[in-house]
């Protein structure tokens, strides 16, 4: 396959010594066994494509990914948690009914849509932002607001059914009937109270986040692990696709085991159960 | 007496309602399936002809939704993609529903190891994160929106394995599975027509709720050029080929964009309603409600302070 890139005629003779070079002659349980102690000892594999070592290549785009999964997560945090809350207080009132209208429609958008319609107004009709691109942090908008907009549409609606069931514990009975200020109690008591939910919602999405950027990504070339996938997908370049399902899927479980151990400083309850 | 009677016809009311609502919902479901099913006979051009003459025409009287680069009406194509999409979306999730209960339904009934390593396989699915795996495995396997397909399944189904499992798992202890036994009941029976019909509720919620999100993924899968390949009709894939003129012919991209939008959009809607009709987590439990099961929780505890008490 590589000599035939060079626009060499392949002979069987160089086709076979190659075959056995790169062990290809060997049983396929063999080559899995190779690939597994290889990755467990650190070596990730060489791209015959690029012709480098793929986890460099990786590791150079692995940055760019976590800074936008980062970025659209502190947006959306920003825009869901208050809308959320909002929502909830202000339940069946018109305020919550236009929150609740603009979170199905944000439910229904694919992110490619979204992509694309933003990339329409802002870059390309009103010029405000560039088209693609990493080039400084005006670059970085467009993608993050892709990836928030999905995801506040969905945590507005979570964030909403969470603190709903909180006001409607007695506790918050308690406090109105002790004269203390609603506001007061939303903030400190009932968002306290909702955090527990809102933050395992928030880490179960980091994986959806994960795949959800090889899409925007490649829309707004961003040079992140998501868009190396696609690319290497396209040159059927496979070291680096097992490399990225496989460091995903570490991401993913190291974020869950985080989640885990956060809970026991967000959640006294669980803490005094553990050691009890 | 009065309060109480009002509070009923409420309640008769919101489920009216509801049920209003799941009507007109499905019925524009039906039409988004007739849409599909039908579609060869109602395209107003042909969705495949080129005609260079007419590219990136902007919408007009002939062409309703304006056309492509290639000059294919996009009316057309939009129909004929309405095909693809719905269903491999339906095989889609017909298909991870039928595998996921059916590995559920014996992890739960059969128990022992068959369960541990049923539920151990789920769990090495359960570690990937949704997109990443089926981008990966949809790029490795070909065979267009098929390969799509098979990714988007290969990864959501051990969902419905869970599911299931609990459900069997809660339904095993109850007094009338012994009673159908004791009956003389085959596995197969008390499997097919005790326990599948109780846990219908739940997996039908969890499908209808899925339909939406799996026509966004298989887009997705094919917007990356992972799904349907051109020049086949695919709103996906549709959005992804006309991505290089978004500036000079933007409805080349709002027309698949919007389909696919308002399809998910009604298939969210109605998975909603019929959560909302199946699922009795969702109810609003009534004061009285909550006194009753204090009530028995409480006689539990008797129970076993009694039984503790004999010893």
């Amino acid at each position: 396959m590589l000599i035939q890139k060079q626009g060499m005629t392949v002979t069987p003779e160089a086709q076979e010594a190659m075959r056995h070079e790169m062990g290809l002659d060997q049983p396929f349980i063999v080559q899995y066994f190779q690939w597994l102690g290889k990755i467990l000892t650190g070596d990730m594999g060489y791209s015959y494509v690029k012709n480098t070592e793929v986890f460099p290549l990786f590791m150079k785009a692995l940055p760019n990914t976590l800074l936008l999964t980062l970025t659209s997560i502190v947006t959306t945090i920003c825009i869901s948690i208050p809308l959320g809350v909002v929502s909830a207080v202000k339940q069946n009132k018109v305020t919550d009914y236009i929150i609740r209208f603009f979170s199905f429609i944000g439910n229904a958008l694919p992110g490619f849509f979204v992509a694309l319609l933003l990339l329409y107004i802002f870059a390309l009709q009103l010029n405000w932002l560039p088209v693609m691109g990493n080039n400084g942090f005006q670059s970085i908008i467009l993608p993050t607001l892709t990836l928030a907009i999905a995801m506040s549409a969905k945590y507005t609606r979570q964030v909403r059914a969470t603190v709903l069931e909180e006001l409607s514990k007695d506790y918050v009975v308690g406090c109105k009937a002790r004269g203390i200020k609603g506001h007061v109690i939303i903030l400190a008591n009932v968002l306290k109270n909702s955090m527990l939910t809102i933050v395992t919602l928030l880490a179960l999405s980091i994986g959806s986040l994960l795949g959800g950027t090889a899409i925007t990504e490649s829309i707004f070339m961003w040079p992140g692990v998501g868009k190396l996938a696609v690319d290497a997908i396209g040159n059927r370049d496979y070291q680096i696709i097992q490399v990225y399902v496989i460091w995903m899927a570490i991401i993913y479980v190291v974020i869950n085991l985080i989640t885990d151990l956060i809970y026991h400083f967000l959640d006294p309850r669980i803490r005094i159960k553990g050691e009890g | 007496m009065r309060d109480g009677t009002l509070a009923i016809q409420n309640k008769k009311r919101k489920k009216d309602h509801t049920i209003l609502k799941l009507v007109v919902l499905l019925l524009f479901a039906l039409a988004i399936v007739f849409i599909a099913i039908f579609g060869q006979w109602l395209t107003p051009h042909d969705p495949y002809a080129q005609n260079l003459a007419q590219s990136l025409a902007p919408p007009s009287s002939e062409h309703l939704l304006g056309c492509d680069r290639f000059g294919r009406d996009l009316l057309s194509r939009v129909i004929t993609g309405t095909q693809t999409t719905i269903f491999s979306a339906f095989v889609l999730v017909a298909g991870i529903t039928i595998l996921g209960t059916l590995v559920g339904i014996i992890a739960g009934f059969v128990g022992g190891w068959i369960d541990s390593v049923l539920m151990r396989i789920s769990d090495i699915f359960l570690a990937f994160p949704e997109m990443v795996f089926a981008i990966s495995v949809a790029g490795v396997i070909p065979g267009g929106i098929w390969a799509a397909v098979i990714a988007v399944g290969l990864i959501a189904w051990p969902r419905y394995a869970r599911i299931a499992r609990s459900q069997v798992l809660a339904m095993k202890n109850n007094t009338y599975m012994s009673a159908a036994k004791l009956c003389g009941c085959r596995w197969y029976q008390v499997t097919f027509k005790h326990i599948f019909p109780n846990i219908l509720g739940p997996i039908i919620v969890t499908a209808a709720l899925d339909i939406g999100a799996m026509i966004m993924n298989l887009a997705g899968l094919s917007f990356l050029g992972l799904g349907a390949k051109p020049p086949i009709a695919e709103w996906g894939s549709m959005m992804s080929e006309s991505r290089s003129s978004l500036q000079t012919a933007p409805w080349a991209i709002l027309a698949p964009g919007l389909a696919i939008f308002i399809t998910v959009l009604i298939f969210n809607l109605l998975g909603d309603t019929v959560r909302d009709i199946l699922d009795p987590k969702q109810k609003r439990r009534s004061l009285k409600d909550n006194l009753n099961q204090f009530r028995r929780l409480f006689k539990k505890e008797e129970i076993k302070v009694a039984e503790e008490k004999t010893k």
